[in-house]
C-alpha cells in the first residue's frame, strides 16, 4: 500500500511536468509532415505538367519546322527565295565557320521582283527522285519555247543553280535553273520552298556557289514518314444528366425555375421526374498522329448519342402556355402532364470533333484524355414548367454547342490495332441556356474501342 | 493540437532522456508520427493519451537507436543497487523529482518511468523492451530503491544529488 502511494505520488507530480518547446521543434515537425501532405497532389501536377509540356513541345517542333514554308506562302516569290537563301547561308556560315564570299549576299537576295539584275541561287540536287522530280518541274533546266516571249521576266528573277551534294565523294554536279516569274504561282513557289527546305533538311543542301560537302548520302535512312493511323472509334454505355461532375441531376430538364415562373396564385405542381440513366453510344472515324515513342495526338469526327429517361403523364395535343412569368410566356402546341409513370426517353444527337492526347504508360495500356467540341443536331428532350406542371419540347432552350472532356484507359491487343477500355465523358457546357434553374450537363460512362484500319 | 499538447508531451519526453535537446528530438519525431497517423486515431479514446503513447514509444525507440545510450540501456542483474521498501514523503518540486529520475541509469530510468509513471505492467514492459518480466521487476525495484535513497539524501542535505557521484 505504501509502495503504491509512492508510485501514485510520483505519477501525480509527473503529470504536472511541462516544458515550453522551442520554436525549432514545430518548424521541424511542420517540415516533416508537409511533404507527405503534398506528395499526392505533386504527382498529379507533375503528370499534368508533363502532358502539357510534351504536347507543347511537339506542337512547337512541328510548327517551327513548317514555319518557313508557311511564311513563303504569304510572301512575294522573290522575298520567299531570298528569305530562304538567308536562312541557308546563315546555316552554312555557322557550320563551316567561314564567310561564303561567293554566296549571295542578303542584299542581293532581297532585290524585289522587277529589278534588272538576276538573282542566282545554288541548288543541290536531291538524292530523292521525288524531290528531283519536283525540282525539275519547278526549275526546268531548259526553258520551254513558250516561255521565250517572257525572257525579260526570266532575267528579272533567275535562279542559277550550281549545286553540290558530294558527301560520298562524288564530283559535285552543277546545273543552272531558270524560273520564269510569271509562271510562279503561289503554290509553285510554296512547293519550291518546300523542296528547298526538304532537300536542305534531308540532304544538307548548300546554296553557296562553292561546292561544299553535304552531310548525307544515299545510304542514309529515308526521311521519317508522317506516322498517321486511321480507323474507327466506337463507344457504348450509359448516360445521364449531372448537375456537377460527380453529382447526378435530381430532376428533369428545368428551363425555368418553378418558383420564379410561378404567377401568384398558381397551384403548386409535383416536382419534376427523377432522371434515370439511358443508353449512349458513339461512332466515328479518327486519325492519330504519332508524336513520339509514347505519345499520339488524335483527331476525329464522331456521331454521339446520349439519352436518359424520365416519367411523364399523358400527352396532350392542344396548345398551352408554359413558362409564364411577369414578363413573358411561351406557347406550345402539345405537352405532357406531370402526373404519370410513362417513361419518356430524352434523346440527344450530336456531331462531335474530338481531339485526344494518348499517352502509353505501359506496354499495352494507354491513357487517353481529350476535349470534344460538339454540335447538337437534334433532340426531343423535354423541359418542365414548374408553374403549370407540364413537360414540353423546346429546342431553343438547349445550348447547341457543347464542349466536353473525356478520359479513357485503353488496353491494346491484336497487334495493337485495337484499343479497348472504359471511358468517362463530361460536358462542361450547361445543357440548358436559360440561365435559370440548376445546371445540367451530359455525362456518360462507356466502353470505348479504337480500331485501326490502316496507316501510312 | 500541437500547441495544446506540446508542453505536456515535452515533459514526457524529458523524463526518458538525458537532455532537453534529446527530449525535443523525441518530441519532434513523435509529433510527426502523430500527424502522419492521425487517421488511425479512434475518437472513442482520449487524444492526449493516444499522443502520449506515441511519445513513449518514440522515446523507447530513440533510446534504442542511440548507440551511447544503448550501452546504458542494459538491464543486467549485475547492477546491485539496494532495494528500498520504505515509502518516503516526496518533498521535492516537480522538476526536482524529474531531475532525480533522469539521473537514474538509463535502464532504471526507462523502467521506472514505464511502470511508476505510465502504469505499464512488467509484462508489457518486458514485451516493449524485449526483456524478461522478472528482469523488469528487479530493475524497477532497484531503480525505486536508488531513487528513494536520493530523495532521503536530498531531504537530509536539502539538495539534489549529483548523478556522477551516485552512479556505480
Amino acid at each position: 500500500m505504501q509502495k503504491a502511494d509512492f508510485e501514485k505520488n510520483v505519477q501525480e507530480k509527473m503529470q504536472e511536468l511541462r516544458f515550453q518547446p522551442s520554436q525549432e521543434v514545430w518548424k521541424h515537425v511542420e517540415a516533416g509532415i508537409t511533404p507527405q501532405r503534398r506528395r499526392r497532389p505533386m504527382v498529379i501536377w507533375f503528370l499534368f505538367a508533363g502532358l502539357l509540356l510534351a504536347g507543347g513541345s511537339f506542337y512547337f517542333i512541328n510548327t517551327s519546322s513548317n514555319k518557313n514554308i508557311s511564311a513563303n506562302k504569304h510572301q512575294q516569290p522573290g522575298q520567299a527565295i531570298a528569305g530562304k537563301q538567308e536562312t541557308i547561308i546563315e546555316k552554312e556560315n555557322n557550320s563551316n565557320g567561314t564567310a561564303p564570299e561567293n554566296a549571295l549576299s542578303s542584299a542581293e537576295n532581297k532585290k524585289p521582283v522587277g529589278t534588272s539584275e538576276p538573282s542566282t541561287i545554288d541548288l543541290a540536287k536531291s538524292k530523292r527522285d521525288r524531290t528531283n522530280k519536283k525540282q525539275d518541274q519547278i526549275l526546268p533546266l531548259k526553258p520551254k519555247e513558250s516561255q521565250q516571249e517572257k525572257v525579260f521576266i526570266k532575267e528579272d528573277w533567275v535562279a542559277d543553280a550550281p549545286a553540290s551534294f558530294d558527301q560520298t565523294g562524288v564530283e559535285p554536279r552543277t546545273f543552272r535553273a531558270t524560273i520564269p516569274i510569271e509562271q510562279q504561282s503561289e503554290t509553285s513557289i510554296s512547293n519550291f520552298g518546300k523542296d528547298i527546305l526538304g532537300a536542305n533538311e534531308t540532304t544538307g543542301l548548300n546554296l553557296s556557289s562553292e561546292p561544299v560537302s553535304a552531310s548525307t548520302s544515299k545510304n542514309n535512312p529515308p526521311v521519317k514518314k508522317m506516322n498517321w493511323q486511321f480507323g474507327i472509334a466506337a463507344a457504348g454505355g450509359v448516360s445521364d444528366l449531372a448537375e456537377q461532375l460527380l453529382q447526378s441531376a435530381s430532376a428533369a430538364n428545368l428551363a425555368f425555375d418553378s418558383l420564379q415562373s410561378t404567377v401568384g396564385g398558381t397551384v403548386p405542381h409535383p416536382k419534376p421526374s427523377e432522371v434515370q440513366k439511358g443508353v449512349s453510344f458513339s461512332l466515328g472515324v479518327f486519325a492519330n498522329k504519332t508524336l513520339g515513342e509514347k505519345w499520339k495526338l488524335g483527331l476525329g469526327l464522331t456521331y454521339q448519342y446520349f439519352s436518359n429517361t424520365i416519367k411523364v403523364g399523358a400527352k396532350v395535343d392542344s396548345a398551352a402556355f408554359v413558362n409564364q412569368n411577369n414578363f413573358a410566356m411561351d406557347r406550345v402546341s402539345q405537352y405532357y402532364k406531370s402526373t404519370g409513370d410513362n417513361p419518356y426517353h430524352n434523346q440527344y444527337h450530336l456531331i462531335s470533333l474530338p481531339v485526344n492526347m494518348q499517352w502509353q504508360f505501359a506496354r499495352k495500356f494507354t491513357w487517353e484524355n481529350g476535349l470534344t467540341f460538339s454540335r447538337m443536331i437534334k433532340t426531343n428532350a423535354l423541359h418542365y414548367d414548374g408553374a403549370s406542371g407540364r413537360y414540353y419540347e423546346e429546342d431553343e432552350l438547349f445550348n447547341k454547342y457543347q464542349l466536353s472532356a473525356s478520359t479513357a484507359v485503353l488496353f491494346a491487343f491484336h497487334k495493337n490495332k485495337i484499343q479497348l477500355g472504359p471511358q468517362f465523358q463530361y460536358a462542361f457546357t450547361n445543357l440548358i441556356n436559360s440561365g435559370t434553374g440548376n445546371p445540367k450537363h451530359l455525362r456518360s460512362v462507356s466502353i470505348k474501342a479504337n480500331i485501326e484500319l490502316w496507316k501510312n | 493540437m500541437y500547441e495544446r499538447h506540446a508542453e505536456y508531451m515535452l515533459g514526457v519526453c524529458y523524463r526518458y532522456t538525458k537532455s532537453m535537446s534529446d527530449a525535443e528530438d523525441v518530441l519532434q519525431d513523435g509529433f510527426i508520427k502523430v500527424f502522419r497517423n492521425l487517421h488511425q486515431y479512434k475518437s472513442d479514446g482520449e487524444l492526449g493519451a493516444w499522443i502520449r503513447r506515441i511519445m513513449v514509444n518514440t522515446a523507447i525507440n530513440y533510446l534504442k537507436q542511440q548507440s551511447r545510450t544503448r550501452a546504458d540501456l542494459s538491464f543486467s542483474e549485475a547492477n546491485l543497487h539496494p532495494v528500498a521498501s520504505d515509502n518516503p514523503e516526496i518533498n521535492l518540486t516537480v522538476k526536482e523529482l524529474a531531475e532525480l529520475i533522469r539521473q537514474l541509469p538509463t535502464g532504471y530510468q526507462t523502467i521506472f518511468n514505464l511502470h511508476a509513471v505510465e502504469g505499464y505492467t512488467h509484462v508489457e514492459i518486458g514485451e516493449l523492451l524485449g526483456i524478461h518480466e522478472g528482469t523488469s521487476r528487479s530493475q524497477y525495484a532497484r531503480a525505486r530503491g536508488l531513487l528513494i535513497t536520493w530523495i532521503k539524501k536530498n531531504a537530509l542535505e536539502n539538495k539534489t544529488p549529483v548523478y556522477a557521484k551516485s552512479r556505480l
